[in-house]
């Protein structure tokens, strides 16, 4: 088979007459489809940012009606902690939305490795900025509430539980959804420099 | 809505629909996959419209987002039941039989996607390109490869395809 012969089966495969637009609903279906899109994600997007705006302000009371000055501090600690979520949470959001669907193929590539490459950093590095910071805040509130030391023996141990199952469900992310991900647009990318 | 943007969505895609379709249908298992793909090109290439500033052809530009969903959503297959996306206003027709109802041409085109399908997602959108015409310069401009490139990777990637479909 000669190369025009293979252009020519290939542009009959699927011509124009197999696909039709209807041209007066499609801007009212895609707007409708795209509106629903971005609510989802702004929905998304709000319900983490207020997750952590909720801890924030709930600890304030919380502090200031502390039982003992390591509480109050413990308490007072979870605020900024908080605040440095929602930083950290839009700064990723920030590097996300300068994906560029009509870049050239090597360089949609290698944006999308770099965007995988930050998410991957972030999860890799949850232990500093999204479980030890409020983490110490919290140990320290309930250290200083001047409890049994069998109830702060289990208070902590319930916290560490968790700090636990937060940190190994952030290794389990990366490891089941980034890291794949990252490999495959990694080898794409040598398979077109090559 | 501004007319001048509609007028250029529709003239664009009207002329693109069937090219857009190959490309979707070369990243997709089968048919329906195919669909969704072109579904969310066709949404992409609105959503992305506003932002086209005419340093290339819209042609070019709509490959280039073409392929970089269909790239995408083949390197995440498996996120992208949640993401489909379904327009009632797109209709799709006799595509089991292609352009016309000859049997003999319609089993040509299994090998054809299938040896396509072989290839590595790279090598499939350069070839894609390659087989819709595309000049060196245009299949540059859609990868970002050089031209030089281009050439000696069709050239490796050609023969490769072509000793599939000898098989």
């Amino acid at each position: 088979m000669e190369e025009k012969d293979l252009k020519e089966l290939w542009q009959r495969s699927v011509t124009a007459d197999n696909i039709r637009l209807e041209q007066s609903t499609l801007l009212k279906d895609l707007s409708k489809k795209l509106n629903s899109l971005e609510k989802a994600v702004k929905r998304r997007d709000r319900l983490e940012i207020s997750a952590a705006v909720f801890v924030a302000v709930a600890f304030i009371p919380i502090a200031i009606t502390a039982p003992s000055l390591i509480s109050m501090i413990g308490a007072g600690l979870v605020i900024p902690s908080s605040l440095f979520v929602i930083f950290k949470l839009l700064e990723v959001k920030k590097y996300q939305k300068l994906k560029g669907l009509a870049k050239s193929l090597k360089e949609h590539l290698i944006q999308q490795r770099d965007f995988l490459g930050k998410q991957k950093a972030l999860l890799d590095t949850v232990l500093y900025w999204y479980i030890l910071p409020p983490a110490v805040g919290i140990t320290m509130y309930v250290v200083g509430l001047n409890s049994t030391l069998s109830a702060l023996i289990i208070r902590l141990s319930v916290l560490l539980v968790m700090y636990i199952a937060v940190y190994f469900l952030n290794k389990y992310a990366v490891k089941k959804d980034i890291i794949p991900l990252l490999e495959k647009t990694k080898l794409a990318i040598s398979e077109i420099e090559e | 809505m501004d007319n001048n943007l509609e007028t250029t969505f529709f003239g664009a895609l009207e002329k693109n629909k069937d090219r857009i379709f190959r490309m979707c249908r070369a990243y997709s298992t089968d048919n329906e996959n195919a669909k969704d793909l072109f579904q969310d090109v066709v949404l992409q290439i609105w959503k992305s419209l506003p932002s086209f500033k005419e340093l290339s052809t819209i042609d070019t530009w709509i490959y280039r987002i073409t392929l970089n969903v269909c790239i995408r959503a083949n390197l995440q297959l498996k996120k992208r039941e949640d993401k489909t996306v379904r327009l009632d206003s797109i209709h799709f027709e006799n595509l089991e039989s292609g352009s016309n109802d000859n049997f003999e041409e319609r089993e040509k085109y299994k090998p054809l996607y299938g040896c396509i399908s072989k290839l590595s997602e790279t090598d499939r959108s350069i070839i894609l390109l390659f087989l819709e015409d595309l000049s060196y310069k245009e299949i540059s401009s859609v990868t970002g490869l050089t031209e030089n490139h281009v050439a000696v990777k069709l050239k490796r990637i050609k023969k490769k395809l072509f000793n599939c479909l000898n098989q």
